[in-house]
Order: C-alpha cells, then structure tokens, then sequence
C-alpha cells in the first residue's frame, strides 16, 4: 500500500469531487422537482394524464441510465455535463414519482375528505393537509433515492465528465496503484452518502416540530 | 437521538470496511515465485485483452483470439502447460497481478516509470506507435488539432502524454473505451481521436470514412508481471527471444499485423548474448 499516490493526485480528486457535487446536487433538485410534480398530478386521477405519467416512468424505469446519456449525448447532440444532468434527473424522477405516489397512498383519501369537511377547498387540503403528511412519510425513501443519484452520478465519466471516479480511476490507470484509488472514492463516496443521510435526517426532525 | 447514533453507526460501518479492504490488499504477499507456482499448479494464468483487436479480442464463441492470446500460447507450449485466458482490462489488470488471478498480463501496456513503481514489465515485446484519426480529407497532421478542435482519447492513455508534446494546450475529451471515442468522432463531438497505430485497423474496417494521420510517437509495450520475481521476468524475456530466434514471433505477429516486425527484439544489434545460439550475433 502506498498513500502517497493519493496525495499526489490531491488536485484531480479534489476538481471531480466537485465536479460529483455539482451534478449529484443539480440532479437531486431536477429529479425531486419532476418527480414530485409527476406524483402530484398522478393524484389528480385524470385518465389520459395518469396513462402518460405511467408511461413515462415505466419508460424511465426500464431503460438503463447509461443508455439515456448515451442517446443525450451522441444522438440528441447535447454537451457532455448537461447530458449527464439530464440523464440523472429523468433517471430518478421515475423513481421519485412513485415514491411520492406510494407516500400519498399512505396517506389516504380520508384525510383529504377531512379536509373538505372542514371547508377547505381542493387545493388548501392538498396543501395544508396532504402534502405536509407525504412529504414526511417519503423522507426516508427519498433519501435513498438520493444517495442513489450521487453513486449514478459515476455514469457520466463514460462521456468525459472528470467527475470523482473518473479522477481515483486516473490514479489506478496512471500508477497501477487501483485498490488505494478504490478506496479513497468508497470512502469519499461514504461520506457524500452520510452527508445527504445526515441533513435529511435534520430536515425529518424539523418536520417532526412542525 | 435514536437518528444520531445510527448515523454514527454508519460512520463506524464504514471505516471498519475501510479497515477489512486495508487488510485483505496486506495479506496479497508472494512466498512462492510464479514459475513455481504455474509448475506446482500445472496452468499458465494469462491476462489478455478482450477489447483491444487484434492484440486481444473475443471470437464469436467467446474464445480470446488475437497477437496477445497467441503469445500466451506460445509462451504456455514454452512452460509445457495448458494456457488459461483471463480477461484483463486498463482498471482491472493490477488486481488481478496481485490477487494471482493472473500470472502475467500480455495486453498493450506500456511501461511507464510510475506504473514501474508498482509492478515490473519484462523488455518491450512490441512496438507500437501513436497517431490520429481523422474524418477522410480532413488535415492528417496532429500539430494542427490544438484548441479549439477538440480531441478524444481514452482515460490513463499514454497517448495524452505524448499528443501534449506536440500540441500542450490540446483539448482532450477522455473516455472509458476506444469505441465510444470512435463514435464522438462518427459524431463530431470530436475533431480527432489519438490512439495506438495497432488500434487504427479496427476502426478503418467498420468506417471507411475515417482516415489515419501522421505518427507521432514510437511505443513500447511490455508484459507485466508481479514486483520483485526474477525468476518468472526472466523466463519471460528469454522466452520472448526465443521466440524471436525460432521464427515464432514473427510468424504471430505477422498473423495478426499483416506485416513482418519492423522493430528489433532486444536491440537492433541482435537478440542478448547467450539466447537462441548463433541468432544472437554481434556480442564481443
């Protein structure tokens, strides 16, 4: 073993943590926007829509995530860091959707027809009512789901984002050295996951006040 | 506080996996040299290249053909055993060294001075070299693709090092393997791909459209085998030179290249003293 490999390529490792950062963080928002925006409007129990909506995340769901950034990148010509942005988000805003679906199931009618015996009208009770409750309940999935976007995000250095293992992959390519370089991205790797763990374990107990 | 302590759980779960992968890489030590152990076990573990034509690649069964397999062959009639092919790839190579997954690796590795410093390489058993390639009519020349055309390569090339001599400020779009390269200049995300000339054959046959430019660089490949085993590195460099001296090599080489070695084995004086008899003129 030797550590020096790692403190030599300190400035790679360091340009595609950020890089993995970036990414990770910009696809979480896309893909928890559209996902949750998909589960919503699959509660509006229209037809069309909801055929649509499933759809697409069956779609999403059965086509594997490097062949989304395949097609981003070399068919529909996009550059390399917005089509791997763009692949993570529709990648996991399939599974965000059903999360979101799965959390309102949870939940119940009932307590939007609470609402409506209140007087509340039909967004006030999804609002006030509904929302606050999935939105608790689909914490600890939606956590998953978001360490899940930080290891996806390794996909995009097959178009050649130097995101982070693309920058521990350099040292095993350049020094051979492959299982410090293994496990300086599984520890910074680790730490990323502990990170969103972390503060959406804060977000859960401000929830829990409220 | 239940949340916290699972947290710090987690935190301790992953410095104790840290620790397991620290101490299952120390127990990798290497009592018994290889020629023993391929003697002992009565198999020749040869890393060889499944995407890399024609050094290595895969049949339509699945069997690994090409220079890099055949060698193995060769080298495996030389040991008098039966040659075992594992796949072997840029990231995986090392391991497979090390864990004993493999004996020897015969890919297209070139010995650099820092990969040196992990493994050892037998004398360079093929020479290669480093070129473009290029859409048909475009410029041929690699001093002309500098910013802002774009050139493809795949990651921990030595091909990088070597296009930045010529051309310090190119601006590289790196992949993970030779076909997706060839695909971003199908596609014109890239202006040029810079690759080894034993690579450029591939690509010519499956479009025709493309073009190979001018050579850069010269490069050497060498078999890459455990540190600190002279017994094994030197089985290698004699085998390779009587090989040389019986007519083999060139015969494999020739198979795969459709030409005769241009390079000398050993040195352009002849093969090292003491090899292959009257093959190896010259020494005083």
């Amino acid at each position: 073993m030797d550590w020096s490999v790692v403190w030599h390529y300190r400035a790679a490792i360091l340009e595609g943590l950020v890089y993995t950062i970036a990414i990770s963080l910009l696809a979480m928002i896309g893909s928890f926007v559209l996902g949750t925006l998909l589960g919503c409007l699959r509660m509006t129990h229209q037809s069309v829509l909801n055929e649509a909506i499933n759809a697409y995340i069956e779609i999403v769901r059965n086509i594997p995530l490097i062949v989304k950034l395949f097609f981003l990148y070399y068919i529909a010509g996009l550059d390399a860091f917005p089509s791997g942005l763009l692949a993570l988000v529709i990648h996991q805003s399939g599974y965000i959707a059903d999360v979101i679906t799965a959390g309102f199931r949870s939940v119940g009618a009932e307590q939007a027809e609470a609402g409506y015996t209140l007087g509340l009208a039909r967004w006030q009770s999804f609002l006030y009512g509904l929302l606050p409750q999935v939105t608790r309940i689909t914490l600890p999935p939606l956590t998953s789901q978001f360490i899940e976007v930080i290891k996806n995000s390794a996909v995009v250095m097959f178009v050649g984002v130097q995101e982070l293992t693309f920058a521990t992959q350099e040292i095993s390519q350049m020094t051979l050295r492959s299982f410090e370089a293994a496990t300086v991205a599984t520890v910074i790797y680790g730490g990323l996951a502990l990170a969103v763990a972390g503060g959406m374990n804060r977000i859960g107990r401000r929830l829990d006040w409220a | 506080m239940q949340r916290r302590t699972s947290v710090r759980w987690n935190a301790l779960a992953a410095v104790l996996c840290a620790a397991i992968m620290t101490l299952v890489v120390a127990r990798v030590a290497h009592a018994e040299g290889t020629l023993d152990k391929i003697k002992r076990t009565g198999v020749f573990l040869a890393g060889v290249r499944y995407d890399f034509p024609p050094v290595g690649t895969i049949d339509l069964s699945g069997n690994p053909v090409g220079f890099g397999p055949d060698l193995a062959k060769a080298i495996a009639d030389k040991l008098g055993v039966p040659v075992k092919y594992v796949q072997s790839t840029s990231q995986n190579r090392m391991p497979l060294l090390l864990n004993g997954q493999i004996d020897a690796e015969i890919g297209i590795t070139t010995p650099f001075k820092s990969r040196e410093e992990t493994a050892d390489f037998t004398i360079p058993y093929a020479w290669d070299s480093t070129t473009i390639l290029v859409h048909k009519g475009d410029d041929t020349d690699p001093k002309h693709y500098g910013p802002p055309k774009k050139v493809a390569t795949t990651q921990g090339s030595g091909n990088i090092d070597v296009f930045k001599r010529i051309v310090p400020d190119a601006n590289f779009v790196l992949f993970q393997e030779y076909p997706d390269a060839f695909a971003a200049l199908q596609n014109h995300k890239v202006d040029a791909v810079v690759l080894n000339r034993a690579a450029t054959g591939v690509a010519l046959k499956s479009d025709p459209n493309l073009a190979v430019g001018k050579d850069i660089n010269r490069d050497v490949w060498g078999i890459l085998v455990r540190p600190d085993d002279s017994k094994w590195r030197n089985f290698l460099n004699w085998t390779l030179q009587d090989l040389w001296a019986s007519g083999e090599y060139q015969k494999i080489y020739a198979k795969w290249f459709g030409e005769q070695p241009w390079f000398p084995m050993w040195s352009q004086y002849g093969l090292q003293p003491g090899i292959g008899g009257a093959a190896s003129c010259c020494g005083q």
